[in-house]
């Protein structure tokens, strides 16, 4: 092939524009490390890339979500510690006096302080925790429990040992059993799903804690109530009696001492229940902390170059421009007339 | 039987001819580095000697030719070339618009930036992180983090809903761009070269017709077709057209062509002109304006009258152009991709080219089925709670463009429907956020299929409508990446025709200094004979015959 000036120079022009380009790109690359600037230049490593950036954000999202739920499950286990000793102390302040020495005075101290047991457990009861209510189970916005008129305890509204609204009706929605039975899934990723129209429950967390549920509703066979803070208002009461002889008391306390034998036990297995959900969410943030970590270094495989790539090529790309250009010197000044006389 | 003077009448000759050499050797040096400039040469042949009748003439002994002709200089070019770089170069042409065209879609929909809490720069793309964002919160709502409300979910569902109109918004102006580049500087480009190119067909002819060559017009004529050939495929014929008294000149014709380079053909005839002599077609742009939106771009060439040569006045349409950087144009501003598909017309079965009016429609029917599960989410069985709408309250004809918070949610609180389950009266306040996590699954894991509009239209994605968001940086950059690559490749072709065509044309250096030695010589040898000859006739007239004398 016949080559002329021309040629070379415009060949030579656009080499020495390439090895210019390359070495541009490879700079660029020594400083930010980046493997590709837009989605163009490597469509298949961006894609991955934003799927990566994608589940790098839900994996914070989840583990802010495990925090949030720890810290209010950890409130709640020192919120059942307490309301576990107030329901030791109650039982050995009933116990002193379940005696033939106790008298009525000894009888209507106890009362009292049952009674202000009681105070304690509801303000226990309506902890709060980051604004919402622990113990309110789907509804963490408003008061759970609240007294009547007659001082029973209502929770959401309805009594805790008829299941009645303030009116006596039945309720119209949920029952007290329905309200101890509530759910309230958070996504703290285990791959959620729904069934329906509702989150199946094997793929998400359930942090609902109904205050029921942990302190008892409703009523025995016999008419003892179920209820902690129950129990302890009608034991008040009996204690109240001056006239009932030691016997009497005892006799009459019986079924609701067993009755609070039977809702400690429940609180103890409730108490466990949360503590194993503490378990729970440590072992998920742990898992979740790993998962970040493999996408941080999938992230970096896929986003970004080598620390010792990026800076060898560009110390290669910038010897073969120099190179370019000494070459360009030699080549292109001479010609044949350069040598004629 | 030689003249006396013959010699120098030789001698003569290959003096001229050495110096026309010279001359023309002169003109490639100088104008090595002129764009377009085509390397000459002498043609050059040996004088025959006259021919006698030896019946009247005698036997004519040696004889030897009457020197050397340089009659005429012509230029050293190929025409398939010049057609091949033509065709190459409209496919050149095509893709560099594409290519420069969609690369600037890029930035709307991803873009990189260092984060504040990260020392390293890190690809954002748009829309997802948006989308995220809303996720984000809507996820601490449901954990009860301190500083969640539904006040700011519904300013992340607001800034989701501005990038949709900002991204709408990008598209248009990227689109009107293309416009202008098409209708300010392609289009009145294109006309000045037909202009030009029948412009220095009639100097060309009229400076054959006096007998010149017009060397350097006929290599600006061709610089304008090559520039031309960028826009569209073209056909280059020349015929000689007599003139009289045995004369010919040559007449130039440029017709519209395919991408292969044959002339669209109609009866066997080239159907568009584009140049024909000295008239020349022009091209004009037409616009279907619905409104401030530009919808839709046509294209047509005719005569100045505006008519074509034929006399119709039917121009050539959009799909005359097959590739060229007219036709690239054509393409961003009119196809639509998968939107172009029409089940019931047997015309329309694939998908045309996916110009940036693709990109809007792909926005329009993501921010529709954002919309749509949103507000399903929302509402319940018995209330309508739209929280994205056209115009604060309308749901229907939701664009990308258009899309906005529900009037109802901006002014109020608890419009957000945080639980479908129902409560006893004293429990109205339930602040359940089942269905906050039943919109955050609808978002992420409910895979739904993403269709063109009407009833007919077809499936363009399928999956959850996160992938759906981070599909549009994907596949616009598959689609950069693809049209960079075809670019690249035309280019290159380009270049390597370009690079035998000058092997043929361009001028050497070295080949001249050579030439000069050569001519310089061939001068010199002629002169030398000359002076041999002179001393020859010296010998002849003064010396001859003086034999013998004293």
């Amino acid at each position: 092939m016949r080559i002329t000036n021309q040629m070379m120079m415009s060949r030579y022009k656009s080499d020495v524009g390439d090895a210019f380009a390359s070495m541009n790109a490879a700079m660029r690359r020594a400083y930010d490390y980046r493997a590709f600037e837009k989605p163009s230049e490597n469509p298949l490593a961006a894609a991955r890339t934003f799927q990566v950036h994608w589940e790098t954000q839900l994996n914070t999202d989840y583990r802010s979500n495990v925090s949030n739920l720890e810290g209010a499950n950890t409130t709640a286990d020192h919120v059942l510690q307490q309301m576990a000793t107030l329901i030791d102390t109650a039982k050995q302040k009933i116990n002193s006096v379940v005696t033939d020495t106790a008298n009525a005075e000894n009888r209507a101290d106890v009362a009292n302080e049952l009674a202000s047991i009681r105070t304690s457990m509801l303000a226990e009861l309506n902890s709060k925790y980051a604004d919402s209510y622990l113990f309110g189970g789907t509804n963490a916005g408003q008061l759970p429990f609240t007294l009547d008129a007659d001082g029973n305890l209502l929770y959401r509204g309805l009594n805790v040992d008829t299941g009645l609204d303030k009116d006596g009706n039945q309720p119209t929605q949920a029952t007290l059993e329905e309200l101890a039975g509530e759910h309230v899934y958070v996504d703290v990723g285990l791959g959620i799903g729904m069934k329906g129209d509702e989150v199946d429950g094997q793929t998400a967390f359930d942090s609902a804690m109904p205050g029921i549920r942990y302190v008892g509703y409703g009523t025995n066979d016999d008419g003892t109530p179920r209820n902690v803070f129950s129990i302890l208002k009608d034991i008040e009461g009996y204690l109240k009696d001056d006239d009932a002889s030691a016997a009497d008391l005892s006799q009459r306390l019986s079924p609701l001492r067993d009755a609070l034998q039977s809702a400690e036990d429940e609180f103890i297995s409730g108490k466990t229940e949360i503590g194993s959900r503490g378990n729970f969410l440590e072992e998920t943030d742990g898992y979740l902390e790993a998962i970040g970590e493999s996408l941080a270094e999938k992230d970096n495989e896929v986003e970004y170059v080598d620390f010792q790539d990026a800076i060898t090529d560009f110390s290669t790309q910038q010897y073969a421009y120099l190179a370019s250009l000494q070459v360009g010197a030699k080549v292109m000044q001479t010609s044949l007339m350069d040598y004629l006389r | 039987m030689s003249s006396t003077f013959d010699g120098l009448y030789i001698a003569r000759s290959g003096v001229r001819a050495a110096r026309a050499n010279l001359n023309v050797t002169g003109q490639n040096i100088t104008n090595s580095t002129t764009p377009g400039y085509t390397r000459q040469r002498v043609d050059q042949a040996a004088i025959t000697p006259p021919s006698g009748n030896d019946f009247y003439s005698g036997k004519q002994g040696a004889v030897s030719g009457l020197g050397s002709d340089a009659f005429a200089t012509s230029q050293l070019r190929d025409a398939f070339l010049d057609a091949e770089y033509r065709i190459q170069n409209a496919a050149a042409g095509g893709s560099a618009t594409l290519s420069d065209a969609l690369s600037s879609l890029e930035d709307i929909f991803s873009y990189s930036t260092t984060a504040a809490s990260s020392t390293q720069s890190s690809i954002v793309d748009v829309l997802s992180s948006e989308l995220s964002n809303l996720i984000s919160q809507m996820q601490n709502l449901t954990s009860g983090k301190s500083d969640a409300s539904e006040s700011v979910i519904r300013d992340a569902a607001d800034q989701l809903a501005k990038k949709f109109n900002a991204a709408a918004k990008q598209l248009e102006t990227a689109r009107e761009q293309q416009y202008d580049d098409l209708s300010v500087y392609a289009v009145p480009d294109a006309n000045d070269l037909l202009q030009s190119i029948a412009a220095l067909n009639e100097r060309i002819k009229s400076a054959e017709v006096s007998g010149g060559t017009a060397l350097e017009l006929r290599d600006q004529r061709n610089l304008k077709l090559d520039e031309l050939s960028q826009y569209m495929d073209i056909r280059v014929e020349e015929t000689e057209v007599p003139i009289g008294s045995g004369q010919t000149v040559h007449e130039l014709h440029v017709y519209l062509a395919d991408k292969d380079g044959n002339a669209l053909k109609n009866d066997g005839d080239p159907e568009f002109t584009l140049v024909s002599d000295k008239q020349y077609a022009q091209v004009s742009v037409f616009q279907d304006a619905d409104g401030a939106r530009l919808t839709h771009v046509r294209l047509s060439g005719l005569t100045e009258d505006g008519k074509t040569f034929d006399g119709s006045n039917k121009g050539f349409q959009n799909a005359d152009l097959q590739t060229g950087s007219l036709s690239s144009y054509l393409k961003l501003l009119n196809e639509n991709g998968e939107y172009d598909i029409d089940t019931t017309d047997p015309d329309k079965q694939t998908a045309t080219f996916r110009g940036i009016g693709y990109y809007s429609k792909l926005l329009d029917t993501l921010a529709q089925k954002f919309a749509e599960t949103m507000n399903d989410a929302n509402s319940t069985d018995t209330e309508t709670k739209p929280l994205f709408t056209s115009d604060g309250t309308d749901t229907t004809d939701i664009t990308a463009e258009n899309i906005r918070l529900a009037t109802g949610w901006t002014i109020g609180q608890g419009y957000l429907t945080t639980s479908k389950e129902e409560a006893n009266p004293d429990d109205s306040t339930a602040t359940s956020y089942s269905n906050i996590t039943a919109m955050i699954t609808a978002l992420t894991s409910e895979k739904q299929d993403f269709r063109t509009p009407g009833e007919n239209g077809v499936s363009i994605f399928n999956g959850t409508i996160q992938k759906a968001f981070m599909n549009v940086p994907t596949s616009l950059g598959q689609s950069v990446s693809s049209v960079n690559s075809a670019n690249a490749d035309d280019v290159n072709r380009l270049d390597n025709i370009d690079l035998n065509r000058q092997s043929i044309s361009s001028v050497s250096i070295d080949d001249e200094a050579v030439d000069l030695l050569q001519f310089n010589q061939a001068l010199a040898a002629s002169a030398r004979f000359m002076t041999a000859v002179d001393e020859c006739l010296q010998t002849i007239l003064n010396n001859m015959g003086l034999a013998g004398r004293g």
